[in-house]
């Protein structure tokens, strides 16, 4: 009688945690429309092999550049873990959650996330945080970065966060309640259609121009991190007309990376270099680049990564193993799908963007 | 620390595993201290006011006790004649008074002062959680001992239990403390059902909390904020709404408290008996808020109205000091609940209202003596509404200035058309179709759970279903809670509206 009662306690606990996980399961926003970035982040734990580079960073990485050309033209493996307004703090704990699984020989570092340290939006947190594995980076990303009104148990229990979404589920919600689709080619975000740039806000002067110390704090734990793990970290500032980029801050980047020995490239300065024309190469009037952009960055950027010692072209070769990832895939195979997978969503886009003059998925009416 | 956020359900979580833990005869100590915890958590100036009334409180009445029994002592004593006594008595009475004048002058001094200088005055000075409702308790139990009620509690600590017991310090009830002693101070061995009972009123409670007020609320407020804007037949639900989310709000939080009580075996007095079934304003008012009520009747009206004041007053009218201890109390109810001229409008609106009552009482009698359906069930379903109505009604006063409240009822009655609510102006208050569809869920629940507990505890009629049924009821409720709860991000949850009384 006693062993029955307890069967029929235990039957409903599992009962009640599988209706609550499925409930949970249903409000979480699936990203798989106008908003995709919130899949950026979990997407990378579906790799099968490992990456010689990893970018971090905010939109001006991977939005900017383009690891299948880096693939397709050098051989160069590499993965963009970044997302919407990703805070440094939140990109050094991204950093530590990629040495659980790979050590790359090279870390490229936007510079463009020194200027702000606190999250002004609590979307942009969920978003990339969400994805990640439950680690301690994870609750160390979290609470490094969290607002005010923002709880760690509603990223524990994310239904806490989002069961609001009851009033506004849409079929979405149904069609990829069991799995999302995939929407970013190792971390770029593609967009292919062009929006030349035109008048940009007039530069607002500042008081301070200053970065903040915990800015700095972080950029030092990013390169002693680098440096425990014998990674090369590069800095780069991205092409992006706006939000300005100040004399004053280009100079505390360079005096930094001066005194560490470290690369340093600013892509704005080099922009004619790079061939970037603002008026075919940019989706929204010059704050990123479309595919266009970031395929001509990419090629300036792959034979500078190729310089750093370890980064080869991989083409033709197997991969090595670790504890995370199986030994003797075939980089080309791996990589053929990746491709493809990217020549079809730009061709779609293209031939949209061809039609329309804009892409559906992406056209706030 | 509020009620409704996740720092308070983790607090309840460790201080109910830790109640059953202690040594028994340490419980209370260890809800002293669990207490303090609980308003420390808003910073130690927190702590400062009711430490005073605590000590100043205690101190008083120990004084008190201490001179009514040197009194008693002194009589027995030296065998004093009639007059000798009475002239003694006297004497001791007077030194009481003196202490208990400088006690409520003190306490009460406090609370006029925090709230007039942040409700009237705006200066933002720090107002501690539930002030009103342990003042209050606190001259209860101070006014007692100086009646020769019950003897003062000689111990410090076991009386600041009893003004900052953390389930009730928010938001009342408030308790006496000759019943709440024998509650607090009791051993209390762990009773599953007591347990399973408390928290399952405390989930009924953020149901009515969460799911109904908060949902209503924003849509209240804009429509009785705006009354240029939102007339006619948004002024009625703009009423009817307020009422809903006041009692949805003031009994769930009501049903928190008292749960979380019972959680510790500690049963609280109840506050509201189903006040919607009242046919009458008077016995609506004797079933919500019933312990301020009960309060302001004994320690109020009935002084007021025994007054020497009143006596002089009896020589016009024989009502008159019923009626001077009628606005007196409705008076001190409008200030209690604001220190602005609408709640004072409201308090005194309410007395009004029942004074009319009162004197149409005999009208009444004649009315159900010469028809007959005055006693069939519908005329009762009609006295029901109508009082409902009544009290909405009255409730205006507290949103709207006192030239408003008529200006509106005129728009209720000659300016309400149900196109109104197809204009798109609906659709501003923000209550989408799922909203609308889970208030109208929720209320219907809030409505049977009531009729249900005309006859039994809902809870025990649960009790008695199989394990399967009892599992669907609560966990569903629990599920209600969850998803469709007016909680987390982007919601201004939390604060319930009699927190800041």
């Amino acid at each position: 009688m006693k062993n029955k009662r307890v069967i029929c306690l235990l039957a409903l606990i599992v009962l009640s945690v599988l209706i609550l996980a499925g409930i949970q399961r249903l409000v979480l926003p699936k990203y798989m429309g106008l908003v995709v970035e919130g899949n950026f982040t979990a997407e990378y734990y579906e790799e099968e092999t490992p990456h010689d580079v990893i970018f971090l960073g905010n939109c001006e990485v991977y939005e900017n550049i383009s690891p299948i050309v880096l693939w397709r033209e050098f051989g160069i493996t590499s993965y963009i873990r970044g997302n919407a307004q990703q805070l440094i703090a939140q990109s050094y704990y991204m950093l530590e959650d990629t040495l659980r699984y790979e050590t790359p020989k090279a870390v490229v570092f936007n510079v463009a996330a020194m200027q702000q340290f606190d999250q002004d939006n609590e979307s942009y947190n969920r978003m990339t945080l969400d994805g990640m594995r439950w680690s301690s980076s994870k609750w160390n990303a979290i609470r490094a970065t969290e607002m005010e009104d923002e709880h760690m148990i509603e990223y524990i229990f994310p239904i806490l966060r989002f069961h609001s979404r009851f009033r506004e589920l849409e079929a979405d919600d149904l069609t990829y309640y069991w799995r999302r689709g995939k929407v970013a080619h190792n971390g770029y975000y593609l967009r292919a259609d062009v929006r030349p740039v035109g008048d940009l806000p007039a530069e607002r002067r500042r008081s301070d121009y200053s970065f903040d110390d915990r800015s700095w704090e972080y950029l030092d734990r990013i390169r002693q991190l680098c440096e425990d793990k014998g990674i090369q970290l590069i800095l780069m500032k991205a092409p992006s007309l706006y939000p300005a980029w100040y004399d004053q801050w280009e100079t505390q980047i360079e005096d930094y990376a001066d005194q560490y020995g470290l690369t340093y490239i600013n892509c704005l300065e080099a922009a004619d270099e790079i061939g970037i024309d603002f008026t075919t190469d940019t989706y929204d009037a010059g704050l990123h680049m479309n595919v266009y952009g970031a395929e001509k960055m990419s090629e300036y950027f792959g034979p500078i990564l190729l310089q750093v010692p370890g980064v080869e072209d991989r083409r033709g070769t197997a991969s090595e193993g670790n504890s995370h990832y199986k030994a003797g895939l075939s980089y080309d195979d791996v990589w053929r799908e990746k491709c493809e997978f990217y020549d079809a969503m730009k061709a779609s886009q293209e031939a949209e963007f061809a039609e329309l003059g804009y892409i559906k998925q992406f056209y706030i009416q | 620390m509020n009620l409704v956020s996740y720092g308070f359900l983790g607090f309840l979580a460790l201080v109910l595993a830790l109640y059953y833990v202690v040594p028994r005869r340490f419980q209370w100590i260890f809800l002293l201290a669990a207490s303090c915890v609980f308003y420390l958590s808003g910073g130690p100036v927190y702590l400062l006011y009711p430490l005073i009334t605590t000590v100043t409180t205690w101190f008083l009445a120990g004084n008190m006790g201490r001179i009514s029994a040197a009194s008693k002592a002194h009589i027995k004593e030296q065998k004093l004649d009639r007059e000798q006594k009475k002239a003694y008595q006297a004497v001791t009475k007077r030194k009481l008074r003196r202490r208990l004048v400088l006690g409520l002058l003190l306490n009460f001094g406090i609370l006029a002062v925090l709230k007039f200088m942040n409700e009237a005055a705006a200066v933002g000075w720090i107002l501690p959680l539930g002030i009103s409702y342990y003042t209050f308790q606190s001259m209860g139990y101070l006014i007692d001992v100086s009646r020769g009620k019950y003897e003062p509690e000689p111990s410090l600590p076991r009386f600041a239990l009893f003004v900052s017991f953390f389930p009730q310090m928010v938001s009342g009830p408030i308790s006496r403390f000759d019943v709440l002693k024998k509650e607090l101070f009791s051993e209390h061995p762990l009773d599953g059902q007591q347990l399973s009972f408390g928290l399952q009123r405390v989930l009924w409670g953020y149901f009515k909390k969460l799911v109904i007020a908060d949902r209503l609320g924003p849509a209240v407020s804009m429509i009785t904020s705006s009354p240029e804007t939102y007339g006619g037949i948004y002024a009625i639900l703009g009423m009817l709404g307020y009422t809903l989310q006041l009692y949805a709000d003031f009994s769930g939080c009501m049903d928190i408290v008292l749960g979380v009580s019972q959680c510790m075996g500690i049963r609280l007095p109840e506050n509201f008996n189903r006040p919607f079934g009242a046919e009458s304003l008077a016995e609506l008012w004797r079933r919500w808020h019933m312990t301020l009520t009960q309060w302001l009747r004994e320690y109020i009206f009935f002084p007021v109205s025994t007054s020497r004041f009143s006596k002089w007053l009896s020589r016009f009218n024989k009502k008159a000091p019923v009626y001077a201890a009628n606005i007196t109390v409705w008076f001190v109810t409008g200030i209690w609940h604001g220190v602005t001229w609408r709640f004072v409008a409201w308090g005194l609106a309410n007395g009004v209202v029942l004074m009319i009552s009162q004197e149409l009482t005999g009208w009444y009698r004649k009315f159900h003596k010469r028809f007959a359906f005055a006693d069939s069930r519908g005329y009762g379903c009609f006295r029901k509404l109508r009082t409902g109505l009544l009290f909405s009604w009255l409730l205006s006063f507290q949103y709207y200035s006192f030239g408003m409240v008529f200006v509106m009822t005129g728009s209720m009655i000659a300016g309400s058309r149900i196109g109104q609510l197809f204009d798109g102006s609906f659709a501003a208050l923000g209550l989408t179709g799922p909203d609308l569809a889970v208030l109208a869920v929720g209320i219907l629940l809030m409505y049977l759970v009531s009729r249900l507990k005309e006859s039994k505890d809902v809870r025990q009629i649960l009790a008695e279903k199989p394990l399967a049924v009892r599992y669907a009821v609560i966990f569903s409720l629990f599920l209600l809670v969850l998803v469709t709860g007016t909680y987390g991000h982007g919601y201004d949850a939390g604060t319930f509206i009699y927190n800041r009384f």
